[in-house]
């Protein structure tokens, strides 16, 4: 059973529909990346599995659950946790309390503060700066507090919109180091929002193209990076794939 | 010396109230971006709430037959309960409409709870005598202070710790501060939306109850338009303290209380009625000069 299964996903905000019938899975342990030019329905599909916009048709299996009518909340508590665009952590809150915040969904205090101690192994510049407020973060440190929150939550599975957005390259390089080794560590399934197809073959997995709100091309992110197929279903070049 | 203090705790206890009123209305608008123009309304509720409903000019103690401590717990209770009641029942309805949706049903909620009040009270104020002992003057360096005033800074000042501590301390207040910043991602990361309002809800209510007897001991009367004028002030300090920044909302309550003392001290005998002029002429300087509010923490804006 596949830890994600979307099916016929349609939703979109207020008349104007986004996503017009998407399919995808996501297996425990996997990795799948989401490419695909603007407007295509990327964020919006990560949106719309965390809850925070209402799909209109299709369903949404989170751990075999249909979750596609529930809050962000309830599905949050269903182990989907998701890393918006912009790294949104709470800029009036310490390093420390953003974390304790997203520790709040594992079962026991104990449970949580074990994390934290992980989380700030793996960070440690986390550690060095908790007391302070997260707004006062570098870019990719604030990246580093919005990885370990989702750490924090326990999710199995963990979406991040444009992990590389706004951040220097060096860095970025340090942002894929680190989710490689949360892969391999904890074993989670990653679902990526990535413009850059060299990232996804660099690091491995499945990747999907979206297009219009449909999914264009789907298939290994190495083998599809090598041909020109993903440039082709890119650009929208009807029956080039 | 002597002189001064009688100014400064007259500054100091009606900056109090402004206090307690404007964090009343920024807990709101923390979680939920509503102005709620009824809060006025909930103060007169609870002034009322000590009153048997009559339409006579005099009536008999309802709440206020109580000893006093249980006076004070049920009237923040009726408070609680009042603003608890309109989220349930108006809010929670509207809460993914427009801001200015919701700021109008607040208004129309507000004149709901006035004409309730007008059914059952009629619309002549009517005298309260709650805890008149309190009236009666101390002496401090010199100055006689009455007891009242020295009291309602006691109790802010006891209501501001024990709020401090409730949002830095506990979870509750964790999850109310993160979700006053990005209600959504506060969801995301499993806030429950619903309980954080509710909890803002039971609080602000609570503190409208904690005016009310603050108010009502101060003047002696029971008046449905009480509430109006403390909430038009307190609305003016979220505003100039900066939408949602609840130190920003207390520091510009106090402020206002201080400015609105200051001018009433020192403008010439003959302008001094239209003392508020001058409030708000300052208000409107502040507001070109710092529009996002006074004490904006500033932190809002990512660094990379």
């Amino acid at each position: 059973m596949s830890l994600l299964e979307v099916a016929g996903l349609i939703a979109g905000y207020g008349g104007a529909t986004v996503l017009r019938g998407i399919d995808l899975t996501v297996d425990e342990g996997e990795t799948l990346f989401i490419a695909g030019p603007n407007g295509a329905g990327k964020s919006t599909l990560l949106k719309t599995i965390a809850g925070v916009v209402r799909p209109t048709a299709g369903s949404i299996r989170l751990a075999g659950r249909e979750v596609a009518a529930m809050a962000p909340e309830a599905i949050a508590r269903l182990g989907f946790s998701l890393v918006p665009e912009g790294r949104d952590s709470f800029a009036g809150l310490t390093v420390e309390e953003n974390l304790t915040l997203a520790g709040g969904l594992r079962p026991s205090a104990i449970e949580a503060d074990a994390e934290l101690a992980v989380v700030y192994e793996l960070f440690p510049v986390l550690a060095e700066r908790r007391a302070i407020p997260a707004g006062l973060l570098s870019g990719g440190q604030q990246q580093m507090l919005v990885i370990g929150r989702a750490l924090m939550t326990g999710s199995r599975l963990v979406a991040i919109d444009e992990p590389s957005l706004g951040l220097a390259p060096n860095i970025v390089d340090q942002v894929y180091e680190n989710l490689a080794v949360l892969r391999e560590r904890e074993g989670l399934s990653l679902l990526i929002v990535e413009q850059s197809t060299v990232r996804a073959a660099m690091m491995g997995g499945r990747l999907v193209l979206l297009r219009n709100g449909e999914v264009a091309l789907s298939g290994d992110a190495v083998a599809l990076s090598q041909g020109t197929a993903l440039r082709d279903a890119y650009f929208g070049y009807e029956g080039a794939a | 010396m002597a002189g001064l203090l009688q100014p400064l705790f007259d500054a100091v206890s009606l900056g109090s109230i402004y206090a307690l009123a404007a964090l009343g209305i920024a807990l709101i608008f923390g979680v939920m971006r509503l102005i709620n123009f009824a809060h006025g309304d909930y103060i007169a509720f609870c002034v009322f709430a000590l009153l048997i409903p009559s339409t006579e000019v005099v009536t008999g103690m309802l709440l206020g037959a109580l000893p006093s401590w249980l006076i004070v717990l049920s009237v923040l209770g009726v408070g609680a309960l009042l603003s608890i009641l309109s989220e349930v029942l108006v809010f929670r309805r509207l809460r993914s409409a427009n801001p200015a949706v919701m700021m109008i049903a607040s208004f129309a909620l507000g004149i709901v709870i006035q004409n309730v009040l007008l059914v059952s009270y009629s619309s002549r104020p009517k005298s309260v005598s709650l805890w008149p002992e309190l009236s009666l003057p101390v002496e401090m360096l010199g100055a006689r202070i009455p007891l009242l005033q020295l009291l309602t800074v006691l109790v802010t000042v006891a209501l501001l710790l024990g709020l401090v501590a409730f949002l830095k301390r506990t979870r509750f207040g964790l999850e109310m501060r993160a979700a006053a910043e990005n209600f959504t991602m506060a969801r995301m990361l499993g806030v429950r939306a619903n309980r954080i309002i509710l909890i803002a809800f039971g609080m602000s209510g609570a503190l409208a109850g904690a005016i009310a007897l603050v108010l009502v001991s101060q003047t002696g009367t029971a008046d449905i338009r009480m509430g109006l004028p403390v909430m038009l002030v307190a609305f003016v300090a979220t505003v100039i303290g900066g939408m949602g920044s609840l130190q920003g909302a207390v520091l510009a309550g106090f402020l206002l209380g201080a400015a609105s003392v200051m001018l009433q001290l020192l403008l010439p005998l003959d302008i001094r009625p239209f003392r508020d002029a001058f409030l708000y002429l300052a208000v409107i300087a502040c507001l070109i000069w710092r529009p996002d509010g006074l004490f904006r923490a500033g932190l809002s804006s990512e660094r990379v």
